[in-house]
């Protein structure tokens, strides 16, 4: 009970403010459609955020203070592209100069104490492809018919598994920020489902695969989630890129089926998180 | 004349050393780091760092010439509880793979020989702010291998959110308490 008195508030509070924006921008802003998503989604995470760990500091102190500032750098790269509009390369190379920057960043302490700067920018720019190609599948998707909802129902487990695996490592602060993620992810998917407004979450892969990996890169590195719990929960997206079935099947058929092909590597990285946690003492 | 000399060197070698401030390294089998906060409002746990380095210059005479350097390895943290303990080394609290060690370094001492007032700057998470604590200096003798040991302790309270540390504000309470008892070999 007090796990969840502390969890809710942050949750409920992040995917009101996320769903509240979604809504109004579908009704009344409609010309902010392509990163609409972006915008929402961001702003659910960053008050969520601040409600569970207070305001981040600039420039900040550790790990998890770079997760605000991922946020507000997701919203702003969705922005900028929806403005702009540059090409696929320019935007791909672009962000794969963010995520190497964003990678160096939070893997900074690793840098201070462990690794030398060779074998650290080796890490970094691996870790940043791994990052890149998240979000690629993410995009890709978001990009498939029913594509929307099918990105916030593989995110909403995503993140539900990786709260749950972030917990049993030890760390409830990481387990509730995917807790934010989790519940804003399936606000706005319910929303799309409820509502036949055009809800778009445009370009909100950015944005959620720079969060969702900087809570797995501080859980692996920071805390004490399992190397294959961090792994599979990185992989799991690419799964629902296979193919489904026939074509015969119904848009919520293959929504189904995608989430729950999602599902399987998550759960798996929750079992194997919660087979390497100590035993409890009580 | 030479006799004479040797006794002069003599006196004046005992004077000296007699003068002079007393370097303690600090003993991590017999030092302590204990601490105690607040559960869920109902009473305190309690908790301890098993690993301690550092040294400590003591000047009788003159205490002002003394000095603290104090450096704990956070990742000795025990509470004799395992999950609690890797809670409490996670980014949650003290982010122990991002600040492995809280160190005092003194920049002041003042008072009388015995119970020195000592400040300095306390390093936890990553953050630094001013303390300062009346250390009570306990005794002095031979330990078993014939080496000169002193030592003493302070008690002490802090705001962990001083530190950084807010997660868990009310069901963990904010004031830390803090026992520091050292025992030192001179050097």
């Amino acid at each position: 009970m007090q796990l969840l008195k502390q969890m809710l508030p942050s949750a409920a509070l992040a995917a009101a403010i996320a769903a509240a924006l979604l809504f109004i921008f579908a009704r009344w802003w409609k010309s902010a459609s392509r990163c609409a998503g972006a915008i929402a989604i961001g702003a659910g995470y960053v008050a969520g955020h601040v409600f569970a760990a207070g305001w981040p500091p600039f420039p900040p102190r550790h790990a998890t203070h770079w997760l605000f500032w991922f946020a507000v750098v997701g919203v702003i790269a969705a922005v900028v592209a929806a403005l702009v509009k540059p090409k696929g390369t320019i935007r791909l190379v672009a962000w794969a100069i963010i995520c190497t920057i964003a990678c160096r960043l939070i893997l900074q302490p690793k840098f201070s104490y462990a690794w030398s700067a060779a074998e650290g920018w080796l890490r970094v720019i691996a870790v940043a492809l791994g990052v890149v190609v998240l979000t690629c599948c993410l995009d890709l998707v978001e990009r498939r018919p029913f594509g929307a909802a099918t990105l916030l129902s593989v995110t909403t487990v995503l993140c539900g598994g990786a709260c749950i695996a972030l917990i049993v490592s030890g760390t409830l602060l990481l387990g509730q920020l995917a807790c934010i993620l989790s519940a804003i992810a399936a606000t706005c998917f319910l929303l799309i489902i409820a509502v036949t407004a055009p809800f778009h979450p445009g370009d909100a892969a950015a944005l959620l695969s720079l969060v969702c990996a900087g809570l797995w890169l501080s859980g692996f590195f920071y805390a004490e989630l399992p190397a294959t719990s961090a792994l599979l929960l990185a992989l799991a997206p690419a799964i629902a890129l296979l193919p489904v079935g026939k074509e015969s099947y119904s848009q919520s058929r293959v929504l189904a089926y995608r989430t729950a092909f999602v599902a399987v590597p998550v759960a798996l990285a929750v079992v194997l998180a919660l087979h390497a946690s100590p035993p409890l003492d009580y | 004349m030479k006799p004479l000399t040797l006794v002069l060197a003599l006196i004046s070698a005992f004077v000296l050393s007699a003068n002079a401030a007393d370097t303690f390294k600090v003993d991590p089998v017999h030092s302590f780091v204990l601490f105690s906060v607040q559960h869920l409002r109902i009473a305190n746990t309690y908790g301890r760092f098993n690993d301690i380095s550092g040294t400590i210059v003591f000047d009788k005479d003159n205490p002002s010439k003394s000095s603290v350097e104090l450096s704990v390895p956070v990742e000795s943290l025990d509470t004799h509880n395992s999950i609690r303990d890797r809670s409490l080394k996670s980014p949650d609290f003290f982010d122990t793979k991002q600040f492995p060690t809280m160190t005092f370094k003194s920049t002041k001492v003042e008072g009388s020989g015995d119970t020195p007032k000592v400040s300095g700057d306390l390093t936890i998470h990553g953050v630094t702010k001013p303390l300062t604590v009346d250390f009570k200096k306990g005794g002095e003798g031979k330990g078993v291998f014939g080496e000169m040991r002193g030592g003493g302790e302070t008690r002490f309270t802090i705001k962990r959110s001083d530190f950084g540390m807010n997660f868990q504000q009310g069901a963990i309470g904010d004031e830390v308490t803090i026992i520091l008892s050292v025992e030192g070999i001179k050097k």
